[in-house]
């Protein structure tokens, strides 16, 4: 009987209490300092509510139970719906100060219809007992041109044929210039990109010309809201934006995009992918944009009506009463997850999508694959990981982002990892902070 | 009951129910919900 390699053990923020999470065997639950003084001696009073948890283990028992969730987890994956990346081009009518995708250098040509009847064809036939969406991507995919439009519009009606649901990843200056084609698209969602309230906005996401984007992309949204579009709304977080969520989420409940059930929102970061983040003082990471998260929450608990951070899987168990499955892998790179782009070439992911030397096949003018890169990407989990194999934080990890990794390490089968302890620190105690 | 519990031997459970249907997973990258560098955060 041992203490569950699989346990998260730490103290909550602001508390003299303690947890213990187990995503192997769902078990969570607050500890009394006294209670925690235990685990740390490693004496257990209670032994049978210790192992009835699964907090004390048997090796055997434990080895198989993890054996026997990890084919669930790879059952239930076979069985996922696909995401399908479309990239009609990588220009951009911004210059974002952070844009990960400036270093590319992608042929200059122009999308044709026949790539687009071809990516249809690929997916049909590679994808053909699946289920399937596709989000279309960039670059900016709303760009104004005639030719863009006609390109996006036939894009959209060929997948409309099809039955096949559509995602826009838009910066959301096009928006409104894109109406008549939105409105008859099978969209389920909208991602749009608004870093703050204007002054804010637009010093980080100007047009190429330096010209501001908030007003145009506000419009966009009403619009979508009004024909019940669905919309995503990403906001970048770091150290120079954080503070103005608070007027972001004043702005966002005035116009009443909080009360739409059609909104809602996500914060991202700034990540080191590629160069990006390499020469960013103001990139957070994981932990401190969600320490300094949870400060703003607690003088300005108001910004959860605009959005409720997950502080890993702390939102899903205050809201679900349970913990979610355990997960063994975060990168859906070549499992639930492709990327295509307009030259004909395949990627693994959105991440890697237009990076020399990231490609694993084409899909125009003929059809190929790189078999023994996509089966890297596919063994890539917490089980092929060597590192993730003593971590007790795996199965809320999943190993991160490939991509990532691999730019940080230089291998593919690296965790890029999430400091899911610390999350859940602050997270358990800004989502129980009045049972505990 | 489970107050009592608590008290008694200073754990508490943070779960308070079982699921019907199948568990969601934790993907951080989930699908629509973060369509993009949602597997980054």
């Amino acid at each position: 009987m041992y203490f569950s390699r699989h346990n998260i053990f730490s103290k909550l923020k602001d508390s003299d209490n303690y947890f213990i999470v187990n995503l192997l065997t769902g078990s969570a639950d607050i500890l009394a300092p006294e209670k925690a003084a235990e685990i740390k001696r490693g004496e257990y009073s209670d032994i049978e509510e210790y192992k009835n948890k699964g907090y004390l283990a048997e090796e055997d028992s434990e080895k198989k139970l993890f054996n026997s969730r990890y084919l669930d987890f790879i059952r239930n994956r076979e069985n996922d719906e696909m995401q399908l990346f479309f990239v009609p081009w990588y220009e951009c009518n911004f210059k974002c100060s952070y844009c990960y995708q400036s270093e590319y250098s992608n042929e200059s040509v122009q999308l044709q219809k026949p790539v687009i009847d071809a990516f249809f064809a690929h997916i049909s036939e590679a994808f053909r007992d699946k289920r399937k969406y596709i989000t279309i991507f960039g670059g900016e995919p709303l760009l104004s041109g005639s030719i863009q439009k006609e390109m996006i519009t036939y894009l959209i009606s060929e997948a409309a044929k099809r039955n096949i649901d559509l995602a826009i990843v838009t910066n959301g200056y096009n928006i409104t210039g894109y109406s008549e084609v939105l409105a008859k698209a099978p969209l389920r969602e909208i991602q749009i990109t608004l870093d703050g309230t204007r002054e804010i906005h637009d010093k980080r996401r100007a047009l190429k010309n330096g010209g501001g984007t908030f007003d145009k992309i506000a419009e966009g949204i009403d619009f979508c809201l009004s024909k019940k579009i669905p919309v995503n709304l990403r906001v970048v977080i770091d150290s120079e934006n954080i503070n103005n969520l608070v007027e972001l989420s004043g702005f966002a409940a005035r116009k009443g995009w909080t009360d739409s059930p059609f909104f809602k929102t996500q914060l991202g970061r700034n990540y080191e992918l590629h160069s990006c983040g390499s020469h960013k003082p103001a990139l957070f990471d994981r932990a401190k944009m969600y320490e300094e998260l949870y400060e703003l929450l607690k003088i300005h608990p108001d910004i959860l009506k605009f959005h409720k951070p997950a502080f890993s899987v702390s939102k899903f168990l205050s809201e679900n009463g349970e913990l979610p499955s355990p997960l063994f892998d975060s990168c859906p790179g070549c499992k639930t997850e492709w990327a295509f782009d307009y030259t004909g070439s395949i990627y693994p992911c959105t991440a890697t999508v237009g990076k020399t030397g990231e490609k694993i096949g084409s899909f125009y003018p003929k059809t190929s694959l790189d078999e023994g890169r996509i089966e890297a990407w596919q063994d890539r989990d917490v089980t092929s990981i060597e590192k993730c194999g003593d971590c007790p934080l795996q199965l809320a990890c999943g190993g991160g982002c490939g991509s990532v990794a691999r730019n940080n390490t230089g291998k593919l089968l690296s965790p890029d990892c999430r400091p899911v302890d610390k999350l859940l620190e602050l997270g358990l105690s800004a989502y129980f902070g009045e049972k505990i | 009951m489970k107050e009592q519990t608590a008290r008694k031997t200073g754990m508490k459970t943070l779960i308070v129910k079982k699921a019907k249907n199948e568990k969601k997973i934790a993907q951080c990258c989930a699908k629509i919900s973060a369509v993009v560098a949602g597997c980054h955060d």
